[in-house]
């Protein structure tokens, strides 16, 4: 039985109700009965027994994955239930969330059958709008400017979809934004009172008002690029360009091979890209106008509609 | 040689051959014989790639510091040694550092061979001024600069991680003289003048089979007037957004028509004792 008492922090985040024994940071508090996650520190091995896919970093087993970061933790999360981190030194609670909500969290989701993209997910103007990228595409740029625009956020970086209304939607993540500072200088929001992602980084968590605390149906799936062109180019996707571009945007999707979580993943990406619109969406690489690129989006919207 | 040296680096100061290279190998190892695609050379993805490195660490590099990153780097690339059944390429502009605890950041145990590209610094700066679309006198000073370092800002995520670049003459040193990995100087101004000599050079140094009359068909699908085409059709995706072109002239000297009696000066205080060992200076 579980000694609750020893788990001062409980949050909801992806529809999971988490119990930590130590603050996660970005993460919305919440109250429940039954926790579906638990977070707690404890010693984890340096190595996994039975491992069938690893990476410089981690080592996936059928059941577990195993995260090593050397100046921060060992993370091991395990049937989609557990997560036990074995702190190295005296490293803070915010460097331990960097993580926790990245990789660790990634894996964990995927144990659980899940399907997490590497996209923040907003609803504008009362359509469900999921932009995917790479790091540096500039999806939760984007996403704060539309927050900026009366937008409500989804979530922010991993965007779980959510497959039991009668069509895909995003699953309520937490009401931050991870920006870094010339983000947030092009935003004109001020970041000297914001906690940093990590004590060495220029990278901070915007705390946001407007979020969603139920899923949301996807209206459009964005996955977002840049070029070195200065213009905006959007095009739609058909067929198996779809779902070749939502398994390259899959959160951790170097976790999944060989560790029998495959097969689901094929199938939930499959579903997912017969289900929704997916568009190419392209930016500048150099300096640009947020105004223009939310105008770029618009535009497709209502073009689309009137299809 | 062990089971793991397998990359072979494509390295070089910026705005030396490198892309020319990597056009020519893609038509070489292409099976079909097919002219290369310039936005398709991914046979030879670059270094300092941050997808490479998120996909083979399995944590996102925009959670770590640059130190974090370089630290890593040495282990990233032995993974993907380690996953690839063939031989490597990877072009590298990072010069060759050691990182603060003494490891080398390029391997010699994952390595096959370096090919080294070098062109004469006077030409480098008119074209890699080009490139950064910054002035020449602003071009020499980044080459004369020991901290120079491309995807150094702290305060934003670039598209790659960050490159230690060092001076232009402590780049060649770094690879040529420090590395001591099995590396072949290719002169830019050789690749010119000599094509077929020069890449079949460097063809049997990384130990590809290759005759003369493929060679030669290899250089006439990726000549410079057919890459500058190709880049005017379609554009170029590694082009920097304020450079006019990519492919500016391909020519060597140039530099007479640019460089002040002054410029050359800074350049030659500089770096005149490995521009004399490379041929572009004369006692």
């Amino acid at each position: 039985m579980l000694d609750k008492s020893k788990y001062i922090y409980s949050y909801r985040a992806f529809s999971l109700n988490i119990l930590s024994q130590f603050s996660i940071a970005g993460f919305e508090p919440a109250n429940f009965k039954e926790a579906d996650v638990v977070i707690y520190e404890d010693d984890v091995p340096e190595k996994l027994p039975d491992t069938l896919n690893k990476g410089v970093l981690f080592e996936a087993s059928a059941k577990g994955f195993l995260l090593k970061i050397d100046a921060v933790a060992r993370y091991y999360a395990h049937d989609g239930r557990e997560i036990i981190v074995n702190r190295t030194g005296n490293a803070s609670d915010s460097e331990i969330s960097a993580f926790l909500n990245g990789a660790i969290l990634g894996a964990l989701l995927h144990q659980r059958r899940m399907l997490p993209l590497h996209a923040s997910t907003v609803i504008y103007h009362d359509k469900g709008l999921l932009f995917a990228g790479m790091s540096g595409s500039g999806k939760s740029t984007l996403a704060a400017a539309l927050v900026h625009d009366e937008a409500t956020l989804v979530a922010d970086d991993i965007s779980v979809i959510d497959f039991t209304g009668s069509s895909p939607g995003v699953l309520p993540a937490f009401p931050s934004i991870k920006l870094w500072e010339d983000s947030l200088k092009h935003l004109n929001i001020s970041f000297e009172m914001l906690q940093p992602v990590r004590d060495e980084l220029k990278k901070f968590y915007l705390p946001v008002e407007q979020f969603s605390r139920k899923p949301v149906k996807i209206d459009h799936l964005f996955i977002l690029t840049s070029h070195n062109r200065f213009d905006f180019e959007v095009k739609k996707l058909q067929g198996v360009d779809k779902f070749r571009v939502l398994k390259k945007h899959t959160y951790l999707f170097r976790g999944i091979p060989k560790t029998g979580l495959e097969q689901n993943h094929f199938r939930l990406v499959n579903q997912l890209a017969e289900q929704v619109p997916v568009t190419l969406l392209t930016r500048p690489n150099a300096e640009f106008d947020t105004r223009k690129l939310i105008d770029a989006i618009t535009d497709h919207i209502s073009r689309d509609q009137n299809e | 040689m062990n089971d793991l040296n397998k990359i072979v680096w494509l390295a070089s100061y910026p705005k030396s051959g490198n892309t020319w290279f990597r056009a020519f190998l893609a038509a070489l190892l292409d099976p079909e014989g097919k002219v290369p695609d310039i936005n398709q050379l991914y046979l030879t993805t670059i270094a300092s790639s941050r997808q490479l490195f998120d996909e083979l660490a399995g944590v996102a590099s925009s959670d770590l510091t640059a130190d974090e990153i370089d630290h890593l780097r040495p282990m990233i690339y032995r993974q993907n040694a380690l996953e690839s059944e063939e031989i490597t390429y990877h072009k590298i502009h990072d010069a060759y550092t050691l990182l603060t605890d003494g490891q080398p950041l390029i391997p010699a145990d994952i390595t096959k061979a370096v090919l080294y590209f070098i062109r004469n610094p006077f030409d480098v700066a008119v074209s890699f001024a080009h490139h950064l679309s910054a002035s020449i006198d602003r071009t020499i000073q980044v080459m004369n600069n020991p901290e120079y370092a491309f995807c150094s800002k702290a305060y934003r995520l670039h598209n790659q991680l960050r490159q230690r670049l060092l001076t232009w003459s402590g780049h060649v040193k770094s690879w040529v003289d420090e590395s001591g990995l099995p590396l072949l100087v290719l002169r830019y101004e050789d690749m010119l003048s000599d094509p077929i000599g020069t890449f079949s050079k460097a063809i049997e140094f990384i130990e590809l089979e290759y005759n003369m009359q493929q060679v030669q068909e290899a250089l006439e699908k990726c000549s410079f007037d057919r890459l500058q085409e190709q880049e005017r059709e379609k554009g170029f995706h590694e082009k920097s957004a304020k450079a006019s072109s990519f492919f500016r002239k391909g020519v060597s000297g140039d530099w007479k028509n640019f460089l002040t009696n002054e410029q050359v000066q800074q350049i030659v205080e500089v770096h005149g004792e490995v521009m004399k060992r490379f041929g572009y200076l004369n006692d």
